[in-house]
């Protein structure tokens, strides 16, 4: 990627850049999972969300900026060469596997559940879902549609399939167009887009006529707005602490490898700071304006505040975007069009993301294994293709489950930790602080300094540490799995290790076959060895 | 039900990631710093 014309290796604009890098923290969390996480505590939980927002998440993603621009000044795109650069021992390449392997892991299992948004416009629009009227109806319509109502040794629907071999060759079409013609193009378009669609969603729930007594927007918008006491006293447990700083990493897609990989198309002169700021903004106006104005406000009119919470408490707000609002959208005029709206909204929330997933693998072939980027995106697409079957075939054996817990959400955890520490601890906060100011247009208060030096990798590896007393055991030990399900989580686990090993071989190939590339870097010749000369000098 | 301070909590939030994007996409928007403008002229050059 880094060997062919300039104008093909980076991006096309900086708007281009600061819409993928949103797009990529945009995701279906942002319509199905905050609303889920804030409502159980209602106003309260805004306090830690934006406090972890503003101690955790935004300093976080201007690391991740600055550690992937200076790793792409070495010709490095993914995290093993980065966190190399940053700190020259042995084991530090090693840990930069965690900054492939996760999104890759994830985007495994994540294009599938894009594809069923994407499935399920196209029954909305063709009127396939009408004829349901319950909830109950609607879950079980749910259950045929992905294959898990009839499943037997496997689940399988050929109708989801075929949604998925959609959805997985757009991402591979998008993926194998590269940063400016591919990626760049469709965030362009498809963030704006998401964004009309999503307010003209919100404006629409946020007009409906009240149902019953409780049953009003008001009511709705209190599940996450209301100022109650009894929800305040919540924020002695640790816990509603632990959502929101979990929702801010997830929200802002840090911890996953994709935003290092977008930031080491950037050059020393390109700003950092304010581009990582409206990225961040752009994803906070989506998840907390839209995210929140559509799918519990929605529930709670159509069913009530009780049954709402019911719902969320057994099924989780995913029933809700899935079950419910199909069902809603039935009993509204021009229902069908904006059920329609609602599925297309989440798939492009969730091909924004995806397409950014399997991008550090890919280049970690290109660049590292110096694999032909032809090559490699076929390479990249047969061994997900391979590794999606299990989690499409044995669903309902919770190999899905296996593997978000471990990639996407502990493995994100400790990876964030792994990144904070090095850069602010051994790589250093002055140099950090210097790097992260190099070409800046905004310039960061002073107190992110000591933010980024005690705040934010304590909080993260405080945050390991908890995850490791809260339930780290029991998942290790399977302690609640079914035992028909055990033999599956471990083919999960095995795939996860497959991949790691397969990444630990490359990093040590890598650095054996091109020694001089890594150890000798008035060697490096690149479009980019000034700009290191320049950034050492002002380091220096 | 939201009481009258709820919706002001909520608003002031909304008003505030509004009003930061807004000030955000003015500033890249109206920023002379373009990220492919030199790269062109290397394209160019090369």
């Amino acid at each position: 990627m880094r060997r062919g014309p300039v104008k093909e290796l980076g991006w096309g604009s900086r708007f281009g850049l600061i819409m993928a890098m949103a797009g990529n923290a945009v995701g279906l969390g942002n319509f199905l999972r905050f609303p889920g996480q804030a409502a159980p505590y209602g106003g309260a939980f805004m306090v830690p969300y934006f406090l972890a927002l503003i101690l955790i998440g935004i300093p976080l993603a201007w690391i991740e900026w600055s550690i992937g621009r200076r790793g792409g000044a070495y010709k490095h795109g993914t995290t093993p060469g980065m966190f190399y650069r940053l700190w020259k021992h042995p084991i530090s390449k090693y840990l930069g596997i965690f900054g492939i392997l996760l999104p890759a892991m994830v985007g495994v299992y994540y294009i599938y559940i894009e594809s069923w948004a994407l499935g399920y416009a196209w029954q909305m629009a063709t009127g396939m879902l009408r004829g349901k009227h319950t909830y109950e109806e609607m879950k079980a319509s749910f259950g045929s549609y992905v294959g898990t109502a009839n499943a037997g040794l496997i689940s399988f629907s050929s109708v989801s399939y075929s949604f998925f071999i959609i959805a997985f060759l757009i991402n591979i079409f998008v993926l194998g167009r590269g940063i400016a013609k591919g990626i760049e193009i469709v965030a362009k378009y498809c963030m704006p887009v998401l964004i009309v669609l999503g307010m003209i969603l919100a404006v629409r729930v946020l007009t409906l006529p009240p149902r019953g007594e409780n049953q009003t927007v008001s009511h709705g918008l209190a599940q996450i707005w209301r100022l109650s006491p009894q929800d305040f006293q919540t924020l002695m447990r640790p816990h509603v602490w632990i959502a929101a700083t979990g929702q801010i990493f997830f929200t802002l897609s840090v911890g996953l490898g994709m935003v290092h990989t977008y930031a080491s198309y950037l050059k020393k002169k390109h700003d950092l700071t304010l581009n990582g700021l409206t990225a961040c903004a752009t994803n906070e106006f989506v998840e907390v304006v839209l995210g929140g104005s559509i799918v519990i406000p929605a529930a709670v009119i159509f069913f009530g505040v009780e049954r709402a919470r019911e719902i969320v408490a057994m099924d989780g707000t995913f029933a809700i975007g899935f079950y419910a609002l199909p069902l809603i959208f039935e009993q509204i005029p021009y229902g069908e069009i904006f059920g329609v709206m609602w599925f297309f909204l989440l798939f492009l929330a969730g091909l924004t993301s995806s397409m950014a997933m399997f991008t550090p693998l890919l280049v970690f072939l290109e660049d590292e294994l110096q694999i032909d980027r032809r090559v490699g995106v076929l390479l990249v697409a047969f061994f997900a293709f391979i590794m999606m079957q299990p989690v499409i075939l044995f669903q309902h054996h919770k190999v899905l489950d296996e593997l978000d817990y471990w990639m996407g959400t502990f493995g994100l955890v400790l990876f964030v930790a792994i990144e904070t520490v090095v850069f602010s601890w051994i790589f250093g906060v002055d140099k950090g602080w210097e790097e992260l100011h190099l070409g800046a247009e905004l310039k960061i208060p002073r107190i992110y300094y000591y933010i980024m030096k005690y705040v934010t990798p304590v909080f993260a590896v405080g945050l390991v540490v908890w995850f490791c007393y809260d339930g780290l055991l029991e998942k290790i030990t399977m302690k609640n799995v079914a035992s028909e399900d055990v033999p599956y989580i471990w083919l999960a686990r095995i795939m996860i290790l497959l991949m790691a090993s397969f990444l630990m071989w490359g990093v040590w190939y890598a650095w054996q076959t091109h020694p001089k590339f890594f150890e000798d870097e008035e060697d490096t010749k690149s479009e980019n060895s000034d700009d290191i000369k320049t950034i050492e000098d002002a380091l220096s | 039900m939201m009481t009258w301070y709820s919706y002001l909590y909520m608003f002031t939030v909304w008003v505030i990631i509004t009003g930061l994007n807004i000030y955000c996409f003015y500033r890249v928007l109206t920023s002379k710093n373009i990220i492919t403008h030199d790269d062109e002229e290397e394209n160019n050059e090369g």
